[in-house]
């Protein structure tokens, strides 16, 4: 019988891998904050798949809010860098197996947020299920 | 040793990706997506009552080794887009068709 152990929080993983690599530059929530500040990351899980008993693919949506195009993509760049240079790393007690699958970024304005811009991308962030130590 | 040689049936390779069980297969899976995308779509109104995400599926440029089959989900009415926009409410329902 296969022993299925509980799957690490993906969205807080990736919240923690970014909020690093932005430092005081950017906030990075899973919420669109109620006062928007001038540059902002929202991370949300819109899917994922886990295959074995040991890794957990999530499938992780990457919203970069910023005022200005050259911000926002730069943005974009800086969030990419730090979920690739977290690959087989350990960040908060989860081993990060993986980020793949990566497509954007994307120009996708928000109807809604008409004073920022808003790029996305899209990725798998490969978990590992087993505890780090 | 024998020896045993094969020629690849390039044409053979397209055909397949032109069948209607390959259309249908792949329509199946656009249905599933934008099914779940109009779901998501709270209807505005009378005015709203067609579906906003809709499939479209028509054959590809059959030249070379890449025509086939294609199908898409797309937004249609402004309400769709602006829902999409707003939710990445395709994006979303893309995992709900694997």
């Amino acid at each position: 019988m296969t022993i299925y152990s509980t799957n690490k929080p993906a969205v807080k993983t990736a919240i923690t891998i970014l909020a690093a690599g932005f430092g005081q530059y950017a906030l990075v929530s899973a919420k669109m904050p109620k006062h928007r500040p001038i540059r902002f990351v929202q991370v949300s899980r819109i899917g994922g798949y886990q295959n074995d008993p040991i890794t957990d693919h999530a499938r992780l949506l990457i919203e970069c809010f910023g005022p200005d195009t050259e911000t926002v993509e730069a943005m974009t760049a800086t969030a990419r860098a730090a979920l690739r240079n977290a690959i087989s790393t350990i960040v908060d007690g989860v081993w990060v197996r993986n980020w793949s699958n990566e497509q954007g970024p994307v120009d996708f304005p928000h109807p809604q947020i008409i004073d920022l811009d808003r790029w996305q991308f899209q990725g798998d962030l490969s978990l590992s299920t087993t505890t780090a130590s | 040793m024998a020896e045993v040689r094969f020629k690849i049936n390039h044409g053979g390779k397209r055909d397949i990706r032109y069948w209607d069980s390959t259309a249908r297969m792949l329509e199946a899976v656009a249905h599933t997506i934008a099914d779940t995308a109009n779901n998501s779509l709270k209807l505005n109104g009378p005015r709203d009552v067609s579906p906003g995400y809709v499939i479209r599926s028509k054959p590809g440029t059959p030249k070379g080794t890449l025509g086939r089959w294609r199908v898409s989900v797309a937004a249609v009415t402004p309400h769709a887009i602006r829902h999409n926009a707003v939710h990445n409410t395709l994006v979303r329902a893309l995992n709900g068709a694997k």
